[in-house]
């Protein structure tokens, strides 16, 4: 028996065969001289496995295209290293010249290929060798007729191990099989942990020597809650973690059944949970979940999943759909939060060097009012047949706020006039996500309905932290005090106004965070559907005097550190059958 | 969009604009540095594999005197680029003014990365 210690990415607990996803050459390569006759043969077999392999790749770039678009870099950089010179002209040159079999020649060219990034001081640099491996074993292995290793052709019971998980990878996994992953990079934010959060699979990362220290096919427990990986193990802690396992089980179970619950505190105080949703079926499950509301709709699917433009009225019935499901219960809708350079095609813009802080969001709709009018009518539209909030993303000013209203207002007029119905008190409220809008929220809260503070934002714009940046990943921190403060200061102003203030980063569906934030103010929190019950279960023993008291003692702190600290110590105390001294979920 | 923002606008970028020369066989060269943190990686490597191929004319990089095929993102790689260095651009062929042009254009922008 062996105990391993990794970092926690996805929760719950996984018992089962371990099965290595290893990226390294396959086994099939051996030195064969072939005579002159065999050389077009060998020359055919090689384009007809590298046409595969293109293929192949292809389909992956369209899979990844669709649902990790950030990545798509990766498998294109693939494909232009499949048809390079260096390897795929290579590999001709060496059957014509030297009459070798085209294994040998695939073979050879990586090998040249290694030598020259061998010589590379830059560690990064270096290490992109592994994409020449991963792209060289995929011919390898079509030549050998037994296609690379797919994860999505995985069909035996187990938990993967690999080095690192690219895309390409875990866009595959099918949870029929997959149990669990563990893997030798990444972490607690990174690729791995989201796929495996949003699969509902456990998953530990960050495990250096993963694959030294566990060999495929043997038995292992994996406890994504607290990171610990033991392989072997003896049958005492087998039971333990069955145990555990089951607990966990029926804990997610009996949290999903009081999901309908009101979120009432201990103190008797409501705070209203609603969920974040992306296109019009999810609002079926968001139900399902307990959510009291959708606290954010995202309204970019529709324009992205087409080439042209959507008409208002294809807007309207998506819009009429949600707040139809939703029946009387609030539907945020945020108008288009776009970048020019997600929808090039529409706009003809020039790429740009710095989207996120680019013509963007509202930005981009005050300078096209036919496509921003197109949808506040069909949101207007929707408004009639329950209850709608407009949400806009963005706002960075006053003047921004006002046109915005503005455009609204004319909306408004119009359907009027065209005899066509809407709700005229429909709520208009801002996304609170640049710094800039915090800072006047005083302000800002004269010309608004309501505020929605957009964490993740607002913690990348006012730290300077690109989160998917793996340099400073680590510095993306939602304690830091400075957005503490940020935070603190937007729900006092909105307290002083008298308009609602809500939530609806990822933050807020963070149970770590969910006392702190209760002892901010904060009355309303919009977090994924899948977390609405874990959120509600936090919110339901949790005491608000007490938790205004944590508020107060961690705005005293300094850095980011003590505020974890303290944060996870506190909330062990507080809610002993909630959370560990270590800032876990026990259960 | 981090710390680099600002660079392409610093003499540098300016720099690689006004390096290009042109030599009696109708050979352009220019200079380019990398600016951007990371290095010419798998990703910018790619989009000058992208870019080079939408012209019509051949692209060489070298540098510490080897050299590397503008269409070939091994050889990109491999040409050992961190963060800072220079490399030296030659182009000839019908498109290779434009080509050259949108090149330094790209590294000037940090491949649109930053």
């Amino acid at each position: 028996m062996k105990r391993l210690k990794g970092v926690a990415a996805s929760p719950g607990i996984a018992i089962g065969r371990s099965y290595q996803v290893q990226r390294t050459r396959a086994e099939v390569v051996y030195q064969e001289i072939i005579g002159p006759g065999q050389v077009f043969s060998q020359l055919h077999r090689l384009e007809r496995a590298v046409a595969a392999t293109e293929e192949e790749l292809g389909a992956i770039k369209a899979r990844v295209e669709k649902e990790l678009p950030a990545q798509v870099y990766l498998i294109e950089a693939h494909l232009m290293m499949l048809k390079d010179q260096l390897f795929y002209g290579q590999a001709r040159r060496l059957i014509e010249e030297e009459m070798i079999s085209a294994e040998w020649a695939v073979y050879a060219a990586s090998c040249d290929i290694a030598a020259r990034f061998a010589a590379i001081d830059d560690l990064y640099l270096r290490s992109r060798i592994e994409d020449v491996e991963a792209v060289a074993e995929r011919v390898l292995r079509r030549l050998a007729g037994q296609p690379a290793e797919d994860i999505a052709g995985i069909k035996e019971k187990g938990i993967l191990v690999a080095r690192n998980l690219s895309p390409a990878d875990t866009t595959q996994i099918d949870t029929n099989w997959v149990m669990g992953l563990v893997t030798a990079m990444g972490t607690r934010t990174s690729h791995t942990a989201i796929v495996a959060q949003a699969l509902e699979i456990p998953a530990v990362v960050g495990l250096e020597r993963a694959l030294e220290s566990i060999p495929s096919g043997v038995l292992i427990v994996i406890d994504g809650t607290s990171g610990e990986v033991v392989v072997d193990p003896d049958e005492e802690t087998l039971f333990d973690y069955q145990e555990r396992q089951a607990r966990f089980e029926s804990y997610t179970v009996e949290i999903r059944r009081q999901a309908h619950l009101l979120a009432r505190t201990a103190d008797g105080h409501r705070v209203s949970v609603l969920a974040n949703i992306e296109q019009a079926d999810e609002a079926v499950s968001a139900l399902d979940l307990g959510a009291e509301g959708i606290g954010l709709f995202r309204t970019e699917f529709l324009y992205l999943s087409r080439q042209e433009l959507p008409t208002e009225e294809q807007l309207y019935l998506d819009y009429r759909e949600v707040v139809e499901r939703m029946s009387g219960r609030p539907v945020t809708i945020r108008t288009l939060d776009l970048g020019g350079d997600k929808f090039a095609h529409h706009f003809d813009l020039v790429p740009e060097m710095n989207p996120a802080m680019g013509l963007r969001a509202v930005r981009l709709c005050l300078r096209r009012p036919d496509i921003f009018k197109t949808q506040l009518r069909a949101i207007l539209r929707a408004s009639v047949h329950g209850r709608v909030r407009i949400m806009f993303p963005m706002i960075s000013g006053i003047g921004e706020m006002l046109s915005c209203r503005q455009t609204l207002q004319e909306c408004q007029d119009e359907l009027k006039s065209q005899g066509l119905a809407c709700d005229p008190e429909v709520a208009v409220g801002c996304m609170m996500e640049v710094p800039s809008a915090v800072f006047i929220a005083d302000l800002l809260a004269r010309h608004v309905d309501f505020f929605s503070i957009g964490t993740n934002d607002l913690i990348q714009y006012s730290l300077a932290i690109d989160r998917v940046n793996e340099y400073v990943a680590h510095m993306y921190q939602p304690f830091h005090p400075g957005v503490l403060r940020m935070i603190s200061a937007t729900i006092e102003a909105a307290r002083k106004r008298g308009i609602p203030v809500a939530m609806c980063g990822e933050m807020a569906g963070e149970p770590l965070s969910v006392p702190l934030l209760l002892g901010l103010g904060l009355e309303e929190v919009s977090v994924n559907p899948r977390a609405v019950p874990w959120v509600k279960r936090v919110l339901r023993s949790a005491d608000r005097r007490r938790c205004r008291r944590l508020a107060r003692r961690v705005m005293a702190f300094e850095t980011e550190a003590q505020i974890t600290e303290f944060i996870n110590q506190e909330l062990g105390r507080f809610f002993p059958d909630l959370f560990s001294s270590e800032g876990q979920m026990v259960y | 969009m981090t710390e680099e923002r600002e660079k392409p606008g610093r003499p540098s970028g300016a720099d690689q604009e006004q390096g290009s020369t042109e030599s009696e066989d109708g050979t352009l060269r220019c200079r380019l540095v990398v600016e951007c943190s990371l290095g010419l990686h798998a990703r910018s490597a790619a989009k000058i594999v992208a870019l080079t191929q939408g012209f019509d004319c051949e692209i060489v990089f070298s540098k510490d005197g080897h050299q590397a095929d503008g269409d070939s993102i091994l050889a990109l790689l491999t040409l050992n680029c961190p963060h800072g260095a220079a490399v030296e651009v030659e182009a000839w062929g019908p498109e290779a003014p434009a080509c050259l042009e949108a090149l330094s254009g790209l590294f000037a922008r940090c491949f649109d990365e930053e």
